[in-house]
């Protein structure tokens, strides 16, 4: 494989149900940068059914030019039928760079493209960025349970691949002036690729509490001041796609159920990050989430003992600072 | 001499240590506020094999060794001393029979032993004595091919569940050794249990009373030989002492678990109060304590494993884990400052848990009894 | 599916217990010695699906692991949960492999044994969590797949599988060979026994293939024939082990932490 002859940045744009996933804008911001350092184009991927006026959204969050594909076929998404289109597309035109969402198709889709190009793969990329001098993509993740950093590249193999889990990169803004180049290309679907047969899709709601297996938890005490306040604290689980904690007292003063209780006496949580509302930090609680790997405290006493384990803290009030908290997110994340 | 685990024994700890916090950590509190052990716990216990560990493998055994049932109840008593007690007191027929038994009695009454089908007992205790067989008044005197028995018998663990018992019984001149074992069905007519004693700890253990009232119990379920029970009762204890000690090891385990967790998350002027030298101290010395504990613990069922345990290894190895078990589980008290005293923490459980060691199964006054009349023999 | 029932292939990694990784508080690096190896988690659940699919239609389930000569340890466990055989891919050569390099070995390992009805793969590792191996694997033996597997069912010579979503699930179904990866809530991973722990380790084989084994080309194993390499590897950001108080008015706070936590890839 001479490198030098790939060209180009790739982005896989996701969608469902005719819908483009929020991640794949986020794989255009990053691409556009790349693209950019690169001196290169960006070229977005899409491929379902009816998706035709998806392709200027995609460049007006910054692709270049869009190769679209639509087929019945393409509506529901299946392993080889999209890997066999990609890959067919990717000989044809050689990018030097393939990223992806790491989102369930993605992590699919991925790695089966990988293989049958002979290329490498990074997943969960946390960062994205050219080394210049090499014309090389450095595909930043975390390993190791999370506990080091790896700085990765895919020397002598191209495209370059790599997946970016959503909410990690940023969009541009929309600029509907936007131009660029849409491009339809045929599905050329042979009926040796359709290998699976979908029966059902199923949307299901989120149905029991399980803080002990949460990556995020949002956690009320005594600060939260009312059955109802705890409202706040649910508004913001919801944008952070997290579980609903408390301390013994507001579920001993009936507040929430025992379900969601955290502590000597409830359960013992070991999430990625908890966040702690107007919860003082009595041991019988720290006992039960301790292990956290951060550890964020809001209660209007600096002297309160959370603030003695916890990584970051504010002094405030939660009703104030919370709902402030879950706007932002909801503007720039979700 | 080796003291490191293969790697067989290691998977095997590991792997009981997955069920006790899989099956019994959801259940710990509920069994220690309804003084009760799940029914549904019983056949998931049995089929991870945890009944029968010791026995031959033609009766239904595992067909391992005194170690490894050592190594089970240490892992199981970590997480519920009283679901610990529950399956060691069990072993104690099974261990009777095995070792006393005739081809016939092992054939009939250790299979379902071994699979959890029936639940074992052992009883020797009466009003009158813990451990003199001099003192046993609860007779059983033979009527053609039964022999019909009376009496009260006391502290017996399992009493109350359908299965197996050994009872001892006076067969020979009253005030004098003379007493048999006895394999005997537990719930039939004339066997009656009253309501059990409310205990300091080890709450869902049930322990009863029993209520011999003309049982009958078939001529050939002697076990042993008539006027040999006591030879039989040293040397089931003397193997079955597992039970006891292990329990005891794994409750000291937890107090140190529990412990280290409470001194590294309790902090005071903003460090962790593991950082202060008095809880250094402490923290030292139970851990040195549960270790030397272990150690001694594994020698002693090693020893039975190539049947030279003698009365006074097996003494010392009960006594010494006995006591720990007490120092350790208080210290832990002491650790947790007031939260210690409340039933919102682990230790003071623990600290009621233990204490039983000191007294069932020969009381630490009685092991140092055997041990000194032994050492001083000759 | 063959009359004799199914043929099932199992493939197993053994892995540090990241949970049980310390940070020393000094360094903030991780203390590595004395993490104890596990079977990878959800390879356990690829484990107990495999043998509760023998049990229902007989046959054959076959254990692969590529490792270190102690991954051996984790092929016992398999065998002691009731697979049959177990097969240890070790090899220095095999060192250093990315995902692809190690899909490419497993691969070629597997067509050395033969014809198969089923490859159960865990869906990612603890310590790589790429969930690439399973995927890349179904790619090189030109297999259908079904990944995040949370439901199996066999009917004569199809699987039907339902396959988790970010919210919901799909069923599918296809036809066999096919090769699944397992998540979490596929089933609850039996705890052996002691007589089956002794029987793996004393009556059970573990045979050892090296890389002139299975007929490799020496080019495309271990971090040869890796086309990623690892440029740098850091320790992140440390923990100070103190609080750091975001201050300001409400709205420099809330900005504050939020890009705090964006940068520990938190959102």
């Amino acid at each position: 494989m001479n490198t030098e002859e790939y060209r180009g940045v790739w982005a896989f744009a996701e969608q469902r149900e005719g819908e483009l996933r929020k991640v794949s804008m986020e794989l255009l911001g990053k691409g556009r940068e790349l693209a950019d350092t690169l001196g290169v184009k960006l070229t977005a991927i899409l491929l379902g059914e009816n998706v035709g006026e998806k392709c200027h959204e995609l460049i007006s969050y910054g692709a270049d030019g869009v190769l679209w594909v639509d087929d019945p076929r393409l509506k529901q998404y299946q392993t080889d039928v999209y890997s066999g289109i990609i890959t067919r597309l990717v000989r044809e035109h050689n990018p030097e760079i393939l990223i992806m969402g790491a989102t369930y198709l993605g992590r699919d889709l991925a790695p089966r493209i990988a293989r049958r190009l002979g290329t490498g793969l990074t997943a969960d990329c946390t960062g994205l960025s050219i080394d210049e001098k090499m014309r090389l993509l450095i595909q930043t993740r975390p390993a190791f349970g999370g506990n080091i950093m790896a700085s990765i590249v895919t020397p002598d193999h191209r495209p370059q691949m790599a997946t970016v889990r959503p909410r990690v990169m940023q969009p541009l803004e929309r600029d509907v002036a936007r131009e660029g180049e849409i491009t339809r290309v045929p599905a050329g679907i042979e009926e040796k690729d359709i290998t699976i047969r979908i029966l059902e899709i199923a949307k299901e709601t989120r149905k029991s509490i399980n803080l002990e297996e949460a990556d995020i938890i949002v956690s009320g005490g005594k600060g939260i001041g009312s059955p109802e306040k705890f409202r706040v604290l649910e508004d913001l689980a919801e944008v952070l796609g997290a579980e609903v904690g408390a301390s013994r007292d507001v579920v001993d003063t009936g507040w929430i159920s025992s379900l969601h209780q955290v502590g000597q006496t409830g359960k013992t949580v070991r999430p990625k990050l908890y966040i702690a509302c107007g919860i003082s930090g009595a041991i019988q609680h720290i006992a039960g989430m301790r292990e956290s790997g951060l550890i964020i405290a809001i209660n209007t006493d600096p002297k309160a003992p959370i603030f003695e384990i916890a990584d970051y803290g504010m002094v405030a009030n939660l009703h104030q600072l919370v709902p402030l908290l879950t706007e932002k997110i909801r503007e720039h994340y979700v | 001499m080796d003291f490191v685990l293969t790697k067989e024994e290691e998977l095997f700890r590991k792997s009981v240590r997955e069920f006790a916090e899989r099956e019994l950590r959801p259940l710990e509190d509920q069994i220690e506020r309804e003084d009760r052990i799940p029914d549904g716990l019983i056949p998931k216990v049995a089929k991870a094999g945890l009944f029968g560990l010791p026995a031959e493998k033609k009766y239904g055994g595992g067909g391992g060794r005194y170690l490894d049932l050592a190594m089970a109840i240490e892992e199981i008593a970590r997480v519920s001393g009283a679901v610990a007690f529950f399956v060691a007191v069990n072993y104690l027929p099974i261990i009777a029979i095995e070792r006393n038994g005739t081809e016939e009695q092992k054939a009939k009454f250790l299979p379902d032993l071994c699979t959890g089908k029936k639940i074992g007992s052992f009883s020797f205790t009466e009003p009158s004595t813990g451990s003199d067989p001099t003192e046993i008044y609860c007779t059983a005197r033979l009527e053609g091919d039964h022999y019909v028995c009376n009496g009260r018998k006391e502290f017996c663990t399992n009493a109350e569940y359908d299965g197996t018992i050994i009872l001892f019984l006076r067969t020979g001149e009253e005030h004098t050794p003379d007493i048999s074992a006895f394999i005997a069905e537990k719930n039939v007519e004339g066997y009656s249990t009253p309501p059990p004693w409310p205990l300091l700890g080890l709450r869902g253990m049930r322990v009863t009373n029993i209520e011999l009232k003309d049982m009958r119990i078939p001529a050939e379920n002697l076990l042993g030989g008539k006027n040999k029970g006591y030879p039989v009762l040293l040397d089931t204890i003397a193997v079955g002492k597992v039970d006891v000690s292990g329990a005891m090891l794994g409750i000291a385990q937890r107090a140190l678990d529990e412990s280290l967790k409470y001194v590294k998350g309790k902090t005071m002027r903003g460090k962790p109060i593991s950082h202060f030298q008095m809880v250094q101290f402490l923290i030292a010395e139970m851990a040195s304590e549960v270790e030397a504990a272990r150690w001694l613990f594994y020698r002693s069922m090693n020893l039975v494993d190539h049947g030279m345990q003698t009365l006074q290894s097996q003494a010392i190895c009960k006594l010494f884990n006995a006591e720990i078990a007490d120092r350790v589980c208080q210290k832990a008290i002491q650790l947790h400052g007031d939260y210690g005293y409340t039933k919102e923490f682990k230790a003071e459980r623990l600290y009621r848990d233990a204490k039983f060691g000191g007294i069932v199964e020969g009381s630490n006054e009685v092991q140092r009894v055997i041990i000194a009349r032994d050492i001083l023999k000759g | 599916m063959q009359t004799a029932g199914m043929n099932i292939i199992v493939c197993i990694k053994q892995v540090p217990d990241t949970s049980q990784v310390k940070m020393d508080p000094e360094t903030g690096t991780l203390i590595r010695e004395g993490v104890p190896s596990i079977i990878n988690p959800e390879d356990r659940n690829a484990l107990e699906e495999a043998v509760v699919l023998k049990e229902r239609y007989s046959g054959k389930v076959t254990a692969i692991a590529m490792g270190p000569p102690q991954a051996e340890d984790a092929l016992r466990e398999a065998l002691a949960m009731g697979v049959d055989e177990a097969i240890l891919l070790t090899d220095k050569a095999f060192g250093g492999a990315d995902t692809s390099a190690t899909s490419y070995t497993l691969g070629h390992a597997i067509k050395k044994l033969g014809d198969f009805d089923l490859i159960l793969c865990g869906r990612q590792a603890l310590d790589g969590n790429t969930a690439q191996v399973g995927p890349q694997l179904a790619e090189f033996l030109e297999l259908p797949q079904v990944t995040y597997a949370r439901k199996i069912e066999i009917d004569g010579d199809r699987l039907r599988a339902e396959r988790a979503l970010e919210d919901g699930h799909e069923v599918m179904e296809t036809k066999l060979p096919a090769l699944v990866t397992a998540i979490k809530d596929l089933n609850t991973p039996r705890i052996p026994t002691l007589g089956a722990i002794m029987e793996a380790y004393r009556e059970k084989e573990v045979t050892t293939w090296t890389a002139d084994d299975i007929d490799v080309d020496k080019n495309k194993i271990g971090l040869r024939g890796s086309p990623t390499r690892i440029r740098k590897a850091y320790p992140p950001e440390l923990k100070s082990g103190q609080v750091e108080i975001l201050e300001g008015s409400l709205n420099d706070m809330a900005e504050a932490l939020l890009e705090r936590l964006r940068g520990k890839y938190l959102l």
